[in-house]
């Protein structure tokens, strides 16, 4: 479509667009690749806003966008150093169904970085089996032990009567 | 020549998987000296038993002695009761008790009233406490992380690579646990894993300790059980950092809790997560 140096600023200033929605306007970064289909435009939408913390004007572009994920990069400097974090948006149908920024921070987060920056979200969030997941531990709610769970028993089936 | 220990104590399992033995060192030794600490834990801070230090506190204002780990106890949940505005308190003991989870588990309600303050009940004074006005005191919240913490002291003695998993509240020494994120609606799922090194995540979640209408963890301004967050995760250092932060999340958020340094997942009845910068893991959502 069009040429690719042209393709890349747009994505670069729909993903910049983007991380302003989710209030990370500050950083600047590079796009470092896309999901591999090449010459594709963003295009947002409000579907973004679904997120409570998030502003609701989205810009928009021109163009269709093939259905996939695609990743940005930022680098950015923080009181503790150098960081770097990933942004990544999930089209589907061209309305953005889903976009994260994920943490690269290699050394251990300070107080003061966590006060730094927003916190992330994440909708839709759904369980997996735990035998078709790769794990050693569970962690949730302590379980609880047989007085407890046989006096609740009982109380149970005294309300029920 | 991995070697397990399952054992019951302070009202919860615990697992505690050994990679790894110093010389020496015989199991049943190990095992004595673990359930022998858990059994102090709990006879001093248990509000359960009628012989305990807490329940002691309970009956009669006084000078009492603080138990040798009992002052990073109240230090902790003083900086804690500060940055909560009150709302994380050990005198929960006496709500918790009134709504019916109390040493009888007989889950009537009975006497629900708003809680004494802090400086109404008692005042720490170096290796003392004060009781000026008695109060049920409840250690739930960071008890459990803190016993982590202390048994991770203990067994370092006996091993150079071991995990503790008291119900949810995990340290790793040594050896990396893969920790599955339980899912509050499902117990059969989790909804993400994440990776524990040197490191103690505490899980916390309103699904099991269910009567009536509440839940077990009550925010003390409405005198009802928290709303809203359904389960919430948390990455420190320390064990009873990890698990108290954890129900401060119920109550709080975060930015509140600025002094401490710590990771959160918090998640909620929409199934929205929020999530600190810094908590690496996956998550499991419908998009990917």
């Amino acid at each position: 479509m069009n040429n690719e140096k042209g393709n890349k600023s747009i994505i670069l200033a729909s993903v910049i667009g983007l991380l302003v929605l989710v209030g990370l306007g500050g950083f600047l970064f590079t796009r470092k690749d896309t999901d591999g289909e090449g010459n594709e435009m963003i295009k947002a939408d409000d579907s973004v806003s679904k997120n409570t913390n998030v502003a609701t004007t989205a810009p928009t572009t021109k163009g269709v966008y093939k259905d996939g994920t695609y990743e940005a990069k930022g680098d950015y400097v923080s009181p503790g150093g150098a960081e770097e974090i990933d942004v990544r948006v999930t089209l589907t149908k061209n309305v953005i169904t889903d976009s994260s920024v994920a943490a690269m921070a290699t050394r251990p987060t300070s107080k003061m970085m966590q006060q730094d920056f927003v916190a992330n979200y994440k909708s839709l969030v759904i369980g997996k089996n735990i035998d078709e997941v790769m794990l050693t531990q569970v962690s949730g709610s302590s379980l609880t032990p047989k007085g407890f769970n046989d006096a609740i028993a009982k109380i149970k089936s005294q309300a029920a009567q | 020549m991995d070697h397990k220990f399952v054992f019951e104590g302070i009202g919860t399992k615990w697992v505690i998987n050994l990679y790894q033995l110093n010389r020496g060192v015989e199991l049943k030794n190990l095992e004595k000296a673990i359930l022998d600490r858990v059994e102090k834990f709990d006879k001093d801070y248990s509000r359960f038993r009628q012989d305990s230090w807490v329940w002691k506190l309970s009956q009669n204002p006084g000078l009492y002695h603080l138990p040798p780990d009992g002052k990073k106890m109240f230090d902790i949940y003083s900086k804690l009761y500060q940055a909560t505005g009150g709302k994380f308190t050990p005198m929960i003991g006496d709500l918790i008790s009134a709504t019916g989870y109390d040493h009888l588990y007989s889950f009537v309600s009975k006497n629900v009233s708003t809680l004494k303050s802090w400086d109404e009940v008692l005042a720490v004074k170096g290796a003392d406490i004060e009781i000026f006005s008695t109060a049920l005191l409840d250690f739930g919240a960071a008890g459990k992380g803190y016993l982590v913490d202390i048994l991770t002291d203990l067994l370092k003695e006996y091993s150079n690579s071991f995990s503790i998993n008291a119900s949810g509240d995990i340290y790793a020494f040594n050896c990396t646990e893969k920790v599955g994120l339980e899912n509050p609606f499902d117990t059969s799922q989790v909804v993400g894993v994440v990776d524990i090194k040197n490191m103690s995540i505490a899980g916390s979640a309103t699904n099991r300790r269910v009567w009536g209408k509440y839940h077990h963890i009550f925010d003390p301004t409405t005198l009802e059980s928290t709303a809203g967050v359904v389960a919430v995760w948390v990455i420190a250092n320390e064990a009873i950092i990890a698990d108290a932060i954890a129900t401060c999340l119920f109550l709080v958020g975060p930015e509140d809790l600025n002094e401490f340094d710590f990771e959160y997942l918090i998640l909620d009845s929409k199934m929205e997560a929020r999530y600190s910068k810094g908590f690496q893991g996956a998550l499991f959502s419908v998009t990917n």
